[in-house]
């Protein structure tokens, strides 16, 4: 077993032994946790991403006045990779979840053959042609039922636990990361291989669609993290 | 008694190598596929995108969809299916939590430190770039339908 190491205070690592007895959750935390999440979800719409981005701010302000009132507040960096993994999946589950279930609308084509034509080809080109309609890329539409069923809504699920200290949330945050660090994997690859109907066939091209998708990240910035981390606060 | 914390500095020698080793993997992951396909690109002739990028004509099919009522009804019942879907972890998740032995009281653990490895920088740096990223999607998603909307109609 590794010990803990005490090292200088920080409110951004959390790198200070907490002060505080109790492991409950004070009002104003909830409060703000619900303002956090309310940010998270209009972000994941996509297009009040702004204003979700304010609410977000809002939510981070309220929590640093938790703080200062004497509740027990997390540190940043946890709000930080929960927020981040919420919006990540919530954006990801939404726009999968219209190709999957709603292709066949006039504002899911509108909306996935211009993403197609700008961005990635594989949403454009043979749309609709497959069993499973939408993308008309199979290895594609693989990784979108595995992630529209699995990965995102139970990512979504593990950030919100991770973020409100619950050990089932740490143990889900974990194992989503690493299901969707081999995601990025597969669908990287998959679209590398396709290159020419896919990033070889929009108006922006690599740098368009790295430009687009390099923001998807969470589970290369948060594993390290969460191996250094001490797995004992999260008992709620 | 030195035996005990020779042990546990091997532990966090080890852990500190294994965590870098993950950062560095991280960043090594993106740098490398980029670069691949930055070189598929100007291999093939595909241009990087920048002014040059084309689209294949004659592939967008029908968009009529199925009128304003079934197009209301199907976005409807997507949402309905992502709130079940949404649901279902929710209820399944919290009952899957992993014992982990005996474990000290709520008491104790608030008084350890919240790292087993300090590594204040890369935590800086972590939680920078997961700002930085929340952003970039908040933003790149705000932007998306309002210009394949003025580019290409509705």
């Amino acid at each position: 077993m590794v010990s803990a190491v005490s090292i200088s205070v920080s409110p951004v690592t959390g790198t200070f032994p907490s002060t505080l007895p109790t492991n409950s959750e004070g009002p104003l935390v909830r409060q703000a946790d619900r303002v956090l999440l309310v940010g998270c979800l209009l972000v994941g719409t996509q297009l009040l991403g702004p204003i979700g981005l304010v609410i977000l701010i809002v939510g981070v302000y309220l929590l640093k006045r938790a703080k200062d009132a004497g509740e027990d507040v997390r540190p940043l960096a946890v709000t930080v990779f929960g927020v981040f993994s919420i919006v990540d999946a919530a954006t990801n589950f939404l726009g999968w979840s219209i190709d999957t279930f709603a292709h066949d609308t006039h504002l899911g084509q509108v909306f996935m053959n211009g993403f197609g034509r700008l961005i990635d080809g594989g949403y454009y080109i043979h749309y609709n042609d497959l069993l499973l309609g939408g993308t008309g890329v199979a290895g594609e539409k693989s990784w979108q039922i595995f992630c529209v069923f699995g990965v995102f809504p139970l990512r979504i699920v593990a950030a919100w636990g991770f973020m409100k200290m619950k050990r089932w949330g740490f143990d889900m945050m974990l194992i989503t990361c690493w299901m969707y660090a081999v995601f990025w994997f597969g669908y990287i690859l998959n679209i590398s291989v396709d290159f020419e109907n896919r990033m070889g066939a929009t108006v922006f091209g690599v740098v368009g669609w790295w430009v687009f998708d390099v923001w998807y990240i969470t589970p290369f910035v948060i594993l390290p993290w969460m191996y250094a981390v001490n797995r004992r606060k999260w008992n709620r | 008694m030195n035996t005990s914390l020779d042990n546990v500095a091997v532990d966090l020698r080890r852990r500190r190598n294994a965590v870098n080793a993950l950062a560095a993997f991280g960043l090594l992951f993106f740098v490398g596929w980029i670069s691949v396909n930055v070189i598929q690109a100007l291999v093939q002739g595909h241009g990087l995108g920048i002014g040059d990028g084309h689209v294949r004509p004659g592939q967008v099919g029908d968009q009529s969809g199925h009128g304003w009522l079934g197009d209301t009804g199907l976005l409807a019942a997507t949402i309905a299916v992502d709130a079940l879907l949404v649901g279902a972890w929710v209820w399944l998740a919290p009952r899957l939590r992993i014992e982990g032995g005996k474990e000290p009281s709520p008491e104790k653990v608030a008084q350890e430190d919240w790292y087993v490895l300090p590594i204040p920088n890369l935590t800086r740096i972590l939680v920078g770039v997961g700002i930085a990223c929340a952003v970039g999607v908040s933003v790149c998603g705000a932007v998306l339908f309002p210009v394949i909307l003025i580019r290409y109609g509705w």
